[in-house]
Parts: C-alpha cells; structure tokens; sequence
C-alpha cells in the first residue's frame, strides 16, 4: 500500500492506492504526473530512515511519498 | 482547550489549528521517533549534508536554517515555502530538500552571513571618547573626584562590550550527533 500526501495551506491531502490495483495506479499516476507539472517537488521516505529522495516519475511500488511547491529564497 | 480557544476566536484560527494538528501529526509520520522527540523538546532537528562532509543543518519552520561546519555555524540558509503551509509543513519540506536535494535547496535560499562586527574594539573606543570628551572637560570643574568617576562610568560599558566580544569568540560546540538515526 502507497500513500502520496501532499502538503496544503490547510494540512496535507492524502492519496493512497494498492499497487495490485491497476486503476488506482493509474488514478494515482495521474495526479502524480500532474503534480509534477505544476512544480511540485515529490521524496520518497526510507522506510527505515525517514530520509527522502527525490522522485520525478511514480513507481507504484513506491512506500511513501511526500509533495510539496518549491521553496523560495526568504 | 485548542478546540475551546478556536470557538472562542472564529472559524478561522479553528481551521489553522486543524490544519497545524494535521501537520504535526505528518511530521511524526514522517521523521524518526529519535527526531521527533529532539523536534518535541527543543524545536529543531539536525540534518546532516549529504555534499559537504562535517556540515549540519539545524532546520525548524520558523527561522532561517542554521548552517554548521564541524560545529562551527558558518551562515544560514533563508528559504520559505512560495505559498503559506502550517509551520510543522515548512520544517518537513525543508528537511526533504536538504535531504533529497540539497543544492536546489542552497541555489533556491539566500545565504545569509553571519553579522559582520569590526576587526577590534579600537574604532568603537576612539569614537565614544571623541563624543564624550567634551563632557570630560567639563567634569574637571568638579575636581578630581568627578574626573574619576567621569572616567570609571565611560570605562564601564567599554569593559562590559569587550567582555561580551572575548566571550562570543567562542566557538559554538554541538552536541555528538553520530548516534542519532539518519546522521
């Protein structure tokens, strides 16, 4: 089981999917993909480490997935 | 308590608190139990470069993030989310970039240096006695006494800034962070 939450002025929206059914995943990839577009940043957490690594394409089997806008200089 | 405060001050502060709780729940999804706990008790956490060995990033979602080199802070990093998300958010997002990419993340901030002070106190000394030195004249009407005392009272916060100089030239010691999980 995935989840991609993305973060939001009011908390973060949470998509999940099950990578054996192939709908969600493409439900999933869509938003991803569409996502992508408007620029957000996406990282994939270590299961482990809690570290992130940057994604640019969706991998069904990915765990968890965090996305947010770019962050500007200050 | 927060759902009470929230009733009390409108929709709008309740809507925030919600989405504050919402965020800070994902920040402890999102970090180790050992970085939670360090975020719970002192507001930060401690990211370690993945570019420049010996540096660590000590990011909250408030300030600027503070930028150490083997434990010496050599700057700070100002880089705000573009549109407003809850503060646990900003911290996470921070973390992520400095993790997953770290030079976007120094390319997208505004490096900030630390404050510039003067070479030495000498300038700083030789100013405040060009201004008070008419005062000082004047004092020599009340004798020696009042010349001492004019002297003693312009040593005092000279003392005082040289003291606080000496002790800012310390340097900053971290904490051993080798045990901490992702370090």
């Amino acid at each position: 089981m995935g989840v991609l939450r993305i973060l939001g002025p009011s908390g973060d929206t949470r998509v999940a999917w099950s990578p054996a059914d192939l709908d969600d995943v493409a439900l999933v990839r869509r938003r991803f993909d569409e996502i992508v577009r408007e620029g957000y940043l996406v990282f994939e957490l270590d299961e482990q480490t809690r570290e992130g690594r940057q994604v640019r394409s969706f991998d069904p089997e990915a765990g968890e997935l965090r996305a947010f806008r770019p962050l500007a200089g200050g | 308590m927060r759902g009470f405060l929230g009733s009390l001050f409108g929709p709008d502060l309740a809507r925030q608190d919600a989405a504050w709780q919402r965020a800070e729940a994902l920040l402890s999804d999102s970090l180790t139990a050992r970085q939670y706990a360090t975020y719970r008790a002192r507001g930060f956490i401690e990211v370690a470069s993945r570019e420049v060995p010996g540096r660590v990033y000590r990011v909250d979602g408030w300030r600027p993030v503070a930028v150490y080199e083997h434990g010496q802070f050599v700057g700070a990093v100002c880089i705000r989310p573009k549109e407003h998300i809850p503060v646990p958010d900003v911290l996470l997002a921070r973390k992520l970039m400095i993790e997953g990419a770290e030079a976007e993340f120094l390319r997208s901030g505004n490096w900030l240096q630390p404050a510039w002070r003067p070479a030495g106190a000498a300038p700083t000394i030789f100013l405040v006695f060009a201004l008070l030195s008419p005062w000082l004249v004047h004092l020599r009407a009340l004798g020696p006494i009042g010349v001492v005392s004019g002297i003693l009272l312009l040593a005092a916060p000279l003392l005082f800034a040289l003291w606080r100089r000496r002790r800012n030239r310390r340097p900053v010691r971290m904490p051993d962070l080798s045990g901490l999980p992702g370090l």
